[in-house]
């Protein structure tokens, strides 16, 4: 009996102990430091995370999962890529047409783990959906009348632009503006402004159509670096 | 500069070897691959189609009909064996390949090209997905079905160049991709178009806002905005991000190649392949002969969707299985006829090795709703280059179970003399020139496949 007395600290320490650690590093791990990201995807996801952001310890960049550019996107500029097709049922495309090239790793519907290394592909096919999203964009905010979705608040779709007098212009930038807000979370520096102001007018004064102007400017933004990944 | 892992490496090797280098690597194909191994495959592509049919498809009608003893045994549904629309046929010229009714469509690609059956190759997974990678790979993972990667995908990682290899439609099991770089995957050869040919593969509305001038704006835009970026960010980051910065060169380098355009399934290629919806076998087989002619990858992978009905068989499958024949006599005809691009003087058809499975075939009798269930068996196709024509290996007894195999002839099954899925994709990789990984998959090969 003695000998048994003696063994039961013995066996309790291995069952307390460590169960009691596995706990505590598994709260460390989901509470430790937070994505500190420029990204809207951080406010806006309305999906949990996947672990292309799930910055761990040693992570400092991590890229966006599909669904959290189709979210960000769908809120911020009111465009989706996909086909409504049933009254419930959205078919995204970003997850049904290039779930591979877009770091879904597997062929098995199930597995949701997603690749975070940038390849090639993942460039391919973050272009054709920054197009496809700024071609409907720019096709959504030409309805006339105005579409309720339209987010051209700050200056005329058609009319303003940089070439123009200096009310034109400062409604084109405030617009400028907006969207820096709506797709980065963060307003332009001077650099971009200036930057996105030249090829802008140069696109304009080819056939001076704003249209082809905006498509160049939002396509460049949605198939941008920061529009695709995050870091802290 | 070049990175050189002895072993597979880890994510931390790949992290602490820096990600930008690492990136690099990844995007031309594993950083461990072997050299040597690499330089040859260059020097003599090959190239290596595989066609996956999706949910087990029926190899009584397929490549293992119901003939000789089988008919009167019992073992399979009356219907195989009474039914004069089910009647096997000879391919003409070579006695040994019997095919059933659902690929009599295909007798004159079969006759027109060496072909080989594989048959009762023992499989006991039924679950579709696990199934499929064990097919696809000749490994059996229960527990993560992206351990290891399908046969086209380890050939593309051997290659330089991007891409290797193109998936269409359904996506195959890749391995680990973190680690790998996988191959280009497109849902349809619209999606592959879009991808490869940029904003100006794009279809839009004839309506005056699109013209090509826009891409050369945005491209210069989309390389100031992310040099604007990257410059700002600390070194630690820039070494992250590296990768992307070398893809977007990358992808500028893929659209000036313009292969965009040529990726489209043509009036006449739809009329040739008789493209009457949105999808189908012919849509696919169209769309892989679209895929090869155009020379962007030497391996190709695509999945026939609908095998895997379990009610109505005969209702659904052996339409479903006559439609993808005829699509595959037109694919052969048009391989046969078509130069391949790699090689001056030869057409495709004698360049490229076919492979057509599935993850399993089905059950013999039928069940309460006239269809028919999983089967621990598989079946396979192999054609084109290198292929030992007219020759059949491996055979079902007369209740449909797998034999055993052993040099040319069936033998009794046991654990030793199974016929398994290791073997045959250890035979191909062996054959297609990467012994390392076909030793890894299995050391046995099957004698008299390829010649």
């Amino acid at each position: 009996m003695k000998g048994e007395r003696n063994r039961l600290p013995v066996l309790f320490f291995p069952a307390v102990f460590f169960p009691t650690v596995f706990v505590l590093i598994g709260l460390l791990l989901t509470c430790g430091p937070g994505v500190n990201s420029f990204n809207p995807a951080k406010r806006l996801a309305t999906k949990p995370a996947s672990e292309a952001v799930q910055l761990t310890s040693g992570e400092r960049v991590a890229r966006l999962s599909p669904e959290q550019v189709s979210n960000t996107l769908a809120s911020v500029l009111k465009v989706r890529y996909g086909v409504q097709a049933s009254d419930t049922l959205f078919v995204d495309y970003l997850t049904s047409d290039f779930p591979i090239p877009l770091g879904g790793l597997d062929f098995y519907a199930g597995v949701r783990l997603r690749d975070p290394l940038t390849k090639a592909q993942t460039l391919l096919a973050s272009r054709v959906i920054a197009w496809e999203m700024a071609i409907r964009f720019v096709y959504r905010e030409m309805e006339v009348p105005q579409s309720p979705d339209s987010v051209f608040t700050k200056a005329s779709f058609v009319d303003d632009h940089p070439s123009g007098d200096a009310e034109s212009r400062a409604r084109w930038e405030a617009q400028l503006q907006d969207l820096f807000l709506m797709i980065y979370s963060r307003p332009a520096d001077a650099r971009e402004v200036s930057l996105i102001s030249t090829i802008f007018s140069r696109t304009y004064d080819r056939n001076k159509k704003t249209s082809q102007a905006w498509l160049v400017t939002i396509y460049s933004m949605l198939a941008s670096m920061e529009m695709w990944n995050t870091w802290r | 500069m070049a990175i050189t892992f002895q072993s597979r490496p880890s994510r931390r090797d790949i992290l602490r070897a820096g990600g930008a280098a690492a990136g690099l690597t990844l995007i031309g194909g594993w950083p461990w691959r072997n050299n040597q191994a690499t330089a040859r495959l260059i020097a003599a592509p090959k190239r290596f189609l595989q066609i996956n049919l999706d949910g087990g498809w029926d190899s009584a009608l397929a490549t293992d009909p119901v003939v000789l003893a089988k008919r009167d045994a019992g073992g399979y549904q009356s219907d195989y064996a009474q039914s004069a629309a089910l009647a096997p046929t000879t391919v003409p010229g070579k006695s040994k390949l019997v095919v059933g009714a659902g690929l009599a469509p295909a007798i004159s690609a079969f006759a027109s090209m060496p072909t080989a059956f594989v048959n009762g190759i023992y499989n006991e997974i039924s679950a579709h997905e696990f199934a499929a990678q064990y097919i696809s790979s000749g490994k059996i993972s229960l527990t993560n079905t992206r351990d290891y990667p399908a046969i086209p995908a380890m050939l593309g990682s051997t290659l330089a160049g991007f891409p290797p290899h193109v998936v269409l439609g359904k996506a195959i099991p890749m391995g680990e991709t973190r680690y790998t770089s996988p191959p280009l995957h497109a849902a349809s050869i619209e999606a592959l178009n879009t991808m490869i040919g940029g904003p100006s593969g794009s279809s839009l509305p004839d309506d005056g806002l699109f013209h090509s001038e826009l891409i050369g704006d945005a491209q210069e835009l989309i390389d100031g905005l992310d040099a604007h970026t990257y410059n700002q960010l600390p070194a630690e980051h820039q070494r992250d991000l590296a990768s992307w910065r070398a893809g977007s060169g990358k992808v500028q380098s893929i659209y000036n190649r313009k292969l965009g355009g040529q990726l489209v399934l043509t009036k006449e290629i739809k009329d040739r392949y008789r493209i009457t919806s949105d999808s189908g076998p012919e849509v696919d087989l169209a769309s892989v002969f679209t895929l090869m002619k155009s020379n962007l990858c030497p391996y190709v992978t695509t999945g026939v969707l609908g095998f895997d009905h379990h009610a109505d068989h005969l209702l659904h499958h052996v339409p479903l299985m006559k439609r993808f024949a005829a699509a595959l006599a037109v694919l052969v005809q048009d391989l046969l006829k078509t130069d391949d691009p790699l090689a001056p003087g030869k057409k495709l058809a004698e360049t490229t090795t076919i492979y057509i499975t599935s993850e399993m075939v089905r059950t013999p009798k039928f069940n309460i709703m006239g269809g028919t269930d999983h089967w621990p068996a598989f079946a396979a196709i192999l054609m084109g280059q290198g292929v030992t024509d007219n020759v059949v290996i491996g055979a079902t007894d007369n209740q449909a179970y797998a034999l055993g195999w052993q040099g040319n002839g069936p033998v009794t099954f046991s654990e030793k003399s199974a016929l398994l899925p290791d073997h045959l994709i250890a035979t191909i990789l062996s054959y297609m020139g990467t012994q390392e990984q076909a030793n890894s998959v299995s050391e046995v090969r099957l004698n008299g496949l390829f010649a």
